[in-house]
């Protein structure tokens, strides 16, 4: 049965977790586990190895809760961030092998399966953001996910994919802008300026 | 500021924002991005297209009794090793070897003083011990790094630094991007100090990272 906990919002659940409230690190584990070890499961491709990430990030979360600051992002952004840059270490030490985008199982495009915790407008966005990704060229795709989830520089993109730095550069830059104009449909003139 | 200068940083800004770029040119992005709001602008507004790409990863779940595990070492009071002493013995041999090296190097600065070159280094004393300058976001000195030139190599990191308090990963970053987490520092008031033993590779920089895995600052590891 869900407890009172369950229906704060992610902020004021992580003022509890920072406090040492025991529902409250229930609650954030429950709410955040599933998309913390989705997330690692994408990026280090090993059920063990993703689920050690996924704990060692949720437990940062947890040590670094009183750090957080809400001006920079929302609490699932900080937590997927946090995922991410121990998902990526951890699959740094494994290479120069090589991966393919399209093999990643988690990579999910068309997924509609929102958590029932998830801020609306954030999964309007995010919505967006697949729909945008799900018309890029295949080239630009790969690029977005290799450096957006892998952690690959551009320079390791142009070896994996034998092109040109530059191209790397560009497909890089244009599936993140298409990102942006999918978050802001009116507004993205400035950044298509500096191109 | 150069209009050259910015076309460079502005062409690596999704890199930048990726966080993708290796030390020494992430470094001087960042250098010139503390310096210019034009380009911390055009950088941002990538960060935040980069901020939504992972929840492109499908949500997954987690094997049965991983939130039990995680929540209990959330709430389990804090456990003390039956064999803590080794560990004690061998932190306070780090951090007397590495106070030793940096006492040698202080006491051999003029005046005892400890600010840095305009290089941003101290030059080797009698081999024992070198100094480099902890940069922030801003360019601004925020701390040192004291490293012995034995292997393994002994450090200790100090910052003053007005972030927030808590706890900050101390991590090498390597020539080529691939980084190592050396331990955690813990930083009260401004103020933190963390001292270890490096991993084998003695080149590239260290780095001090917040708990979202932003740089906060860093320094190339001094080799002469």
């Amino acid at each position: 049965m869900p407890s009172a906990v369950d229906a704060v919002s992610d902020e004021s659940l992580l003022a509890g977790l920072a406090a040492g409230d025991p529902d409250a690190a229930s609650a954030f584990v429950n709410r955040f586990q599933r998309r913390v070890f989705g997330l690692a499961s994408t990026i280090v491709r090993d059920r063990g190895m993703a689920e050690d990430v996924a704990q060692e990030a949720l437990l940062r979360a947890w040590r670094h809760a009183a750090s957080f600051d809400p001006r920079r992002g929302t609490v699932t952004t900080w937590v997927l961030a946090i995922t991410r840059n121990l998902a990526i270490d951890t699959i740094r030490v494994r290479r120069p092998t090589a991966v393919d985008p399209s093999s990643l199982p988690g990579i999910d495009l068309a997924a509609a399966n929102p958590s029932p915790d998830e801020i609306p407008g954030l999964r309007d966005d995010v919505d967006q953001v697949r729909g945008a990704l799900a018309e890029l060229p295949e080239e630009q795709r790969r690029a977005l996910v290799m450096a957006g989830l892998l952690g690959y520089t551009a320079r390791e993109i142009s070896e994996i994919e034998e092109i040109p730095l530059g191209t790397a550069k560009t497909r890089i830059r244009t599936a993140l802008m298409r990102v942006r104009r999918a978050l802001h449909d009116d507004n993205v003139v400035e950044l298509e300026s500096y191109r | 500021m150069t209009a050259l200068e910015c076309a460079d940083v502005r062409e690596n800004a999704p890199e930048l924002a990726l966080d993708v770029m290796s030390g020494p040119d992430r470094a001087a992005a960042l250098e010139h991005v503390s310096e210019c709001a034009d380009c911390r602008s055009v950088v941002a507004e990538f960060t935040e297209a980069v901020d939504v790409v992972p929840f492109l990863a499908a949500e997954a779940e987690p094997p049965l009794g991983f939130h039990d595990r995680v929540v209990r070492e959330m709430t389990a009071p804090p456990r003390r090793s039956r064999r803590w002493w080794p560990a004690v013995l061998a932190a306070a041999a780090v951090m007397v070897a590495v106070v030793v090296a940096a006492a040698a190097l202080f006491a051999t600065s003029p005046g005892g003083s400890t600010r840095a070159t305009a290089a941003g280094h101290i030059p080797p004393v009698a081999g024992n011990a070198r100094s480099a300058v902890m940069v922030g976001d801003g360019n601004e000195a925020v701390g040192r790094l004291f490293v012995t030139a034995r292997e393994p190599a002994l450090m200790m990191v100090s910052v003053d630094y007005p972030v927030p308090s808590g706890s900050y990963t101390v991590q090498q970053r390597g020539d080529h991007g691939a980084t190592h987490r050396l331990g955690e520092m813990q930083v009260a008031d401004g103020h933190g100090t963390w001292g270890g033993v490096t991993a084998d590779d003695h080149h590239g920089s260290i780095q001090l990272v917040d708990p979202a895995g932003a740089v906060l600052c860093e320094s190339r590891i001094p080799t002469t």
